[in-house]
Parts: structure tokens; C-alpha cells; sequence
């Protein structure tokens, strides 16, 4: 991970640039200018030329925001922003500066299981964070109706860690993954979804850490719609439903292309592909496809997709961000006219589920709508 | 901080009681931003490691009667009070200049209605452009005014400055769409415009609120006439020998009534440099035209073609269909940093509108009146024309310095010596402090000089409506809050 100051060329840009403005998740919720892109980039612009010191207030504002990689998806610059504000909460936090709920967010890690033998491991990095390892057997049931068994290892992959700017603990949590795959002797893994899919392909890397040679890393979406595509008799109870498909802000790390110029103008209608492109964004969406669902576009989709608040760590330390946000997907989803808001993400599963009584739209893991 | 201690604490006890914790915000911290837009000067002071002027406290009404009630404690304890919609002005119409609460007006964010029937929409004055225009997208219609701001000012923003959005030629400024307003008066009365704006029950009140930047009051509602999307869109670009035969084009499509939606004309300079850095179209001479007409297909199709005939007429290069194109899809490009102008350059627009028969006079004059004047700071002028109307057109003229002065003191005192010059040129020659950005903090101390005796109008409305200069002080020529 570069510093702060390797940055300055994207912080000399963006500190007086408001055209991320309609992108910005946290910023539309409480609409304080203070947690806009401009206003992060203002303060760590300061920081790093030596005018300002970090102030607690200053911290806050960094961690009361997602990784702002939205905003990075939004500019036709491609300014890393989503780099500058992970490199921004790793010089905070190892400088001892870091709020008390965000070190009490990295702590709280599940341990890392026994390795047990498995040609294809389902990794659980997602399902481990969102504190519920059943959903790694769902994982493990889904990819069983289309043909590939696995078996299921829940661990804490380190991008929690590593978004929250614990580097040392992110290294400690991704190496134990690498040992995990290697004692498990797999040679494939499975991504339980897409942070997970980040953390095994670009923080892993990132840390210096290196996953056993040969092993291949695959998400979840692209196993179960390949099989689904090459025509596999598993159908879905709900085919037929209008779905909203939400892409968690880990899949827009994974984007191979950003969103075209044309996208982010206002009015924008279609197609949706311009909004970011990749197999992270296309699976789930062959998957949904070969399931029989109405797809529904919105413009706040793919590599724009907005946050529910499961991501970069927002939900453990500042929960109630995270609610408004989570509230703010389902509504818009419920006013699209969808009845099921899909995700690929368990994180993002259960924490939309979490609000979704009351809210007019029935929240779904994608590996769950399988059935038969 | 201008504001004692203790009464700043009294101050935010009040606030905080009247609008709930989470609407107030006393941090520097989340303070500072609000000391910044796009006006050249306080990103100078940023850039150069000072602090802009910064209120004491910023509120988030979410309701008009909070707005009202957070107006009549700003007359209570007789601060100044500075309304913020996008924060994208380029004229510092948001600083506060002698601190106070600034009324950032975001929560009042909600479309409040949309009629088929009148094709018109009511919204509240914080809801952002781009969001405005995505729910009416929906609905089918589109608000035509696409500004470079779109994606960061809002509704309330878009009037109070009388802005323009890149296809004003055939839909219009702000204030052509506008039929009315609500407004929190300086005294915390709340009320509405007459219903539609053509009438003959007086004179009306509405323009005097559109426009205003707060001064009068603050705009927290508006019904905008709205358009069905087009069935078409179509664009063409051109390229002219010179200037002044592409200004002649642009005047006979308008005075033909050709209805353009755009007509943007870029000199020599620009069209070298901006058209190409920006756009990658290469062109070394000449001036380059994007035209555009939209709308039912075949009645776009015979004015397109009217058009492209006045221009052959003239000697203009059909380039066709794909650059004017490249141009609609990438008009916003021009915005973000790296292709916008930024620092350490010092930069101005200078827009300015005036009427057919003086546009050359005054850009020519401008032009060489500027960089010979400031010929040791090797000052560039550059300037399109993009707002057109049946009797005249808008300069959009920018003047850049690529090595001003270091020191912040210098570089402030020539940027606004510049900005005398350049104003009191343009009323010479027959035009307008300003077209399309506003007056803001900027322009202020030029205001009493555009309108000569005529001023004593705008002081004396000031003067009954908000006796103490509560409302945005600074700006638009009145002082400081009394």
C-alpha cells in the first residue's frame, strides 16, 4: 500500500471537485458537505503537505464513510480515491489516532477453523464477518445443485481488517487464509462473494501475502451461472419476480472497466454494461437471467452501485449510517418497483435483510433463490 | 471565530433545540468546506495553506418552518445568516464573510409534484440537479437546464444565481423556466410568488427573488416548466475561418428562429486549445461550432438543415454528426480537474452578454484591453460563445495567468484589479457585470457601478425587506449585518 503523500496528485484534484456529489453514499444521508469527496480530500490534502494536524473530528469523518470508491467509479479522472482513503486510515490507525469502535471492529474477528481436506473450498471471508457461518453451507448447498461439491471453511479474510486500516492484523487474517487453502490442500476456491473475492485477488497481493501455486480463485456468482447457463435443470421458486440486482462496493474494486462518460450524465437510461463492466457484475446477472428473473435497471448499479452500508466496515462502526443507508437501497429498490432486492454478497444480504421488515421488498442471497 | 464563546454556546443550544443535534454542526472540521466553491479566492487561500472565512455554526433545516425559525434567531441575535445549496457557485456567493450560521438547504430535497397536465414541477430549493432530473426522467419529462454544476448545485442554486445550463438557447436561463417561488423572508415570513409568472397584477415579485442570492430572501420552493424528452436530439459540428463569420451564423439561426438548442462557438484560442485537450478533436485554426436541435424528428431534421445552410453560406466546414456528438456526451469532461482550470494557474470567467450589434466590439476590446494590460503576467484570454438569444449573445471569456503571484496578498490584489478591468470593459462596450454565474463576493463591489442611480432600487428593497443586513452580508453591493 503506497502513503498519503504518493496521492497528491488525486488529492490536488479532487479537493475542489464536487462532481461526485450525486454518487456520494453517506454525504446524500445526512447531507453534510463535510462528508463529501471534496471535503476528505480538502483534509487529507492539508494533512499531507504538513498546513493541518489530524483532528478527532477529522478522523471520525474518514471512517463515517465507505471507501468513497464510488466516487472513483463517478470520475472521468479515475483518481484512485478508494487507495488514498485506504492509505488515509492505515496512517491513521497506525498512528494510534483511530476511533475506539473501529479498533473494537477489527478485534471482534472470528477465528480461523482447523483446515479440513477439500479439492474445492468454499471460502466463507464474508460470512465470517457478517457473523453468520451458516451461510457458507448455503453456499456449499448451492454450488452442490449445480454440480461442483465443496466443502465450506469460514475465516476472516482481512479485508475488514484492512479496510478499517489494521494493516498488521489484515496480514495476520490473510495469512491464516493462505495456510488454511494450503492445508486444506484445495486447489480451487470459491469466494463466498465479492469482498472475499477482493481480499483473495488484490489485498492478499497487496499484504505481500501469497496463496499456494496452482490455486484457482473464483466467486461464487461465476460458478453457480456458469452451470445455470450451460442449461443445469435447477430453477428458482421466485422466477418470474421483478429483481433489483445490488453489487456490493467490493465488486466495483473488481470492475475491469469504469463507468463510461455518457453513464454519469444526468438522464441517463442504458444500457446498464456502461455502468461498469466485468465478470463480477456479468455473473450474477447470468445467474439471475438463467433463473427466469425480471431484471430491473437502475443507473446506481454495477461499478455505481450505491452502498447499503455493509461495506469497507461502515456497519460495525458507525451502525447507524449503515441503517440509513441499508433503508435508503431498499426504498429505492421498493419505489423501482421491485419485490426482491438480490444481492451476490452475504455481508450485504444480512445486513439489508436486517431492515427489510416493513420496507415493501424481500431481500435475497443469490446462492439461496436456487432450489431443486 | 466572530461570535463570543458564550454566545456562540447559547446560540447553539437554540439551534440545537430547534432543529435536533444532527441538524447542527460546530466542528471545524466539518466547517471548513463550507468556506469553500469554485470562486478562484478562497481555493487560493486553501491552496496556499490558509483558512477561508468560515461560519460559526452550520444548520441543516429539513422542513420550511425550520428554515423561518432559524431565520428569526439569526434576527434575534443579529448574525449573519448565508445560504448554501451545492456549494458550486463561482463567485463566493456563499462565504461568510463575517461568519455566523450558514443554511445549508440540502434536506429540503423533495420533488414535490410533477403535472402532466401544465408540464410543470414543484420541488423543495435543496433537492440536487442531477437528482431532480433523474425523477423527472422517470415521469418522463426533463428540467432542460443542464448547467456544469448539474451534478453538484441545486434547484434553489440554479435561481438564486440565474444560471444557465448548456442548452438555455432554445429552453432558456433559471429564470425563463421558473412560474414561482416559496421564500423565507429576512423576518421569517414565509411566502409564495404569484402562481404563474406572466401577469398584469403589478409588477411581480418573483424576479426580484430570482437572482437575489439570498439576499432577499431564501428560496425553499420552486415550480419549474418542464419539457417531455425529446424524440430526437441531433448535433453537428463546424468550423468557421474565423470568429466573427461563425458569431454572423449563430445570429441569422436565431434571428431565422431556428430554435437551436446549442449554438457554442469557440474563438482561435479556444478552439485550438480547450476543443482539443478536452474534446481530442485536433483543429489549428479557425473557429469550431457544435449546433444542436432536438425535439419531433422531422421538424428537428428542417431546422438542422436551415441551419447547416446559413452556415455553408458563410464559409463553415460541416464536420459532421460524430464530434458534435463527442461533444454533448463529453460536455461535462470540462469540469474535472486536470482538464478544468486549476491552480497554481490564476483563472476568471468573466461572462458577459451584450446585444448582436456589439459582440465583436466587445470581445476584441476585451481581449487586447487584458492581455496588453496585463502583458508581463502573460495573460490569456480565451472565450466561446454558448448563450444565445433572439437579440444578442453570451460571452463566456476567461482570462488565465499560469505563474501569478506566490504570495497569497499579490496574487489577490491583481486578481481583482483584473476582474475591475475586465468588468468595467464589458459595461463599456455595452455589456453586463454578468450573464449566467452571479454577483456573489466577487462581483460585489462592481454591482453599485453596473446600475448607476438605478442601485438606490436594490438598496431600498434591501433596506425594508432586511433592515439589518442578515441575509448573505457582503454581497450584491450591501454591507455588513447591522
Amino acid at each position: 500500500m503506497k502513503s498519503v503523500r504518493e496521492y497528491r496528485e488525486a488529492l490536488y484534484g479532487c479537493r475542489f471537485c464536487s462532481m461526485c456529489k450525486p454518487a456520494a453514499e453517506v454525504a446524500n444521508l445526512t447531507q453534510f458537505e463535510s462528508h463529501t469527496t471534496r471535503a476528505r480530500a480538502i483534509t487529507l490534502w492539508r494533512v499531507q503537505e504538513g498546513i493541518a494536524e489530524w483532528r478527532p473530528r477529522d478522523v471520525e469523518l474518514l471512517y463515517e464513510s465507505t471507501l468513497d470508491s464510488i466516487s472513483q467509479a463517478w470520475c472521468v479522472v479515475d483518481y484512485p480515491v478508494s487507495e488514498y482513503v485506504l492509505a488515509a486510515r492505515a496512517a491513521v490507525y497506525a498512528a494510534g489516532l483511530a476511533p475506539p469502535q473501529v479498533r473494537d471492529a477489527v478485534r471482534r474477528a472470528a477465528a480461523v477453523p482447523p483446515a479440513e481436506a477439500a479439492s474445492v473450498l468454499l471460502l466463507g471471508g464474508e460470512a465470517a464477518e457478517a457473523g453468520i457461518p451458516e451461510l457458507a453451507q448455503d453456499a456449499v448447498r448451492a454450488l452442490g445443485r449445480v454440480g461442483t461439491p465443496a466443502k465450506a471453511a469460514v475465516a476472516p479474510s482481512g479485508a475488514l481488517a484492512y479496510c478499517l486500516g489494521d494493516l498488521e492484523t489484515a496480514r495476520a487474517q490473510a495469512e491464516a487464509v493462505a495456510g488454511l487453502i494450503r492445508d486444506a490442500g484445495a486447489r480451487s476456491v470459491v469466494a463466498d462473494g465479492p469482498q472475499t473475492l477482493w481480499a483473495l485477488t488484490r489485498i492478499l497481493p497487496d499484504l505481500g501475502v501469497q496463496l499456494p501455486h496452482g490455486v484457482g480463485v473464483h466467486s461464487l456468482s461465476e460458478c453457480l451461472a456458469g452451470t445455470l447457463q450451460s442449461g443445469s435443470p435447477t430453477r428458482s421458486r421466485s422466477a418470474g419476480a421483478r429483481v433489483l440486482f445490488h453489487d456490493s462496493r467490493a465488486a466495483s474494486l473488481l470492475a475491469e472497466a469504469p463507468p463510461t462518460a455518457e453513464a454519469i450524465q444526468p438522464g441517463y437510461h442504458g444500457p446498464e454494461e456502461t455502468l461498469g463492466k466485468g465478470r463480477i457484475f456479468d455473473a450474477p446477472r447470468q445467474g439471475l437471467d438463467a433463473l427466469g428473473m425480471q431484471r430491473l435497471f437502475s443507473v446506481w448499479s454495477r461499478a455505481l452501485c450505491k452502498s447499503c452500508g455493509a461495506d469497507d466496515g461502515l456497519w460495525l462502526t458507525y451502525p447507524a449510517l449503515a441503517e440509513g443507508l441499508a433503508r435508503q437501497r431498499l426504498r429505492e429498490a421498493k419505489r423501482q418497483g421491485a419485490e426482491l432486492l438480490v444481492a451476490d454478497s452475504p455481508l450485504c444480504v444480512t445486513h439489508l435483510s436486517r431492515f427489510a421488515a416493513g420496507e415493501g421488498v424481500e431481500v435475497c442471497w443469490l446462492a439461496a433463490l436456487l432450489e431443486g | 471565530m466572530t461570535v463570543p464563546p458564550l454566545v456562540r454556546q447559547m446560540l447553539e443550544t437554540e439551534l440545537v433545540d430547534l432543529l435536533g443535534r444532527e441538524a447542527v454542526l460546530t466542528d471545524e472540521a466539518d466547517r471548513l468546506v463550507y468556506g469553500v466553491d469554485n470562486f478562484w479566492v478562497p481555493r487560493m487561500l486553501v491552496d496556499r495553506g490558509q483558512t477561508p472565512p468560515l461560519p460559526d455554526v452550520v444548520v441543516l433545516p429539513a422542513t420550511v418552518e425550520q428554515v423561518a425559525a432559524v431565520v428569526k434567531l439569526a434576527n434575534v441575535y443579529r448574525l449573519p445568516l448565508i445560504p448554501w445549496g451545492g456549494g458550486s457557485g463561482s463567485q463566493g456567493g456563499i462565504l461568510a464573510m463575517y461568519g455566523g450560521i450558514t443554511l445549508d438547504l440540502k434536506r429540503l430535497n423533495r420533488v414535490l409534484d410533477i403535472n402532466p397536465q401544465s408540464q410543470t414541477a414543484t420541488a423543495q430549493a435543496g433537492i440536487n440537479g442531477y437528482d431532480l432530473e433523474c425523477a423527472l426522467n422517470a415521469a418522463g419529462f426533463t428540467l432542460p437546464h443542464y448547467p456544469a454544476s448539474v451534478h453538484s448545485a441545486t434547484l434553489g442554486g440554479y435561481l438564486a444565481c440565474r444560471g444557465s445550463g448548456v442548452l438555455s438557447t432554445k429552453y432558456g436561463k433559471a429564470e425563463d423556466m421558473v412560474l414561482s417561488v416559496q421564500v423565507v423572508l429576512p423576518n421569517g415570513e414565509i411566502i409564495r410568488t404569484l402562481p404563474v409568472p406572466n401577469h398584469a397584477a403589478g409588477p411581480g415579485i418573483l424576479q426580484l427573488f430570482v437572482g437575489a442570492e439570498g439576499s432577499y430572501g431564501v428560496i425553499t420552493e420552486a415550480t419549474m416548466q418542464i419539457e417531455r424528452e425529446p424524440e430526437v436530439r441531433r448535433f453537428r459540428a463546424l468550423l468557421f475561418d474565423d470568429f466573427g463569420r461563425g458569431i454572423e451564423a449563430g445570429r441569422r439561426m436565431m434571428l431565422d428562429r431556428l430554435q437551436p438548442t446549442v449554438i457554442r462557438l469557440y474563438d482561435a484560442p479556444s478552439t485550438i486549445k480547450q476543443v482539443q485537450r478536452v474534446l481530442g478533436v485536433k483543429i489549428d485554426t479557425g473557429a469550431y461550432m457544435v449546433v444542436g436541435f432536438d425535439g419531433f424528428a422531422d421538424l428537428a431534421e428542417v431546422q438542422e438543415r436551415r441551419a447547416l445552410a446559413v452556415c455553408r453560406d458563410l464559409g463553415g466546414r460541416d464536420l459532421g454528426e460524430e464530434p458534435g456528438w463527442h461533444w454533448w456526451h463529453h460536455r461535462y469532461d470540462f469540469y474535472y480537474p486536470s482538464k478544468a482550470l486549476d491552480f497554481p494557474w490564476m483563472f476568471g470567467t468573466m461572462d458577459t452578454l451584450c446585444t448582436f450589434d456589439k459582440i465583436e466590439q466587445l470581445y476584441w476590446t476585451k481581449k487586447r484591453t487584458l492581455e496588453e494590460r496585463y502583458a508581463r503576467w502573460n495573460l490569456q484570454y480565451i472565450a466561446h460563445l454558448s448563450h444565445w438569444f433572439p437579440w444578442g449573445v453570451m460571452v463566456y471569456d476567461r482570462f488565465i495567468i499560469e505563474e501569478p503571484p506566490r504570495d497569497a496578498h499579490q496574487a489577490l490584489a491583481l486578481h481583482n484589479e483584473i476582474w475591475n478591468v475586465a468588468v468595467r470593459t464589458s459595461i463599456a462596450c455595452g455589456g453586463v457585470l454578468n450573464e449566467h454565474h452571479g454577483v456573489g463576493l466577487k462581483l460585489a463591489r462592481l454591482v453599485r457601478e453596473q446600475y448607476g442611480p438605478a442601485f438606490q432600487v436594490l438598496e431600498g428593497l434591501k433596506r425594508s425587506l432586511d433592515p439589518h443586513i442578515i441575509l448573505n452580508p457582503g454581497k450584491m453591493g450591501f454591507g455588513p449585518t447591522q
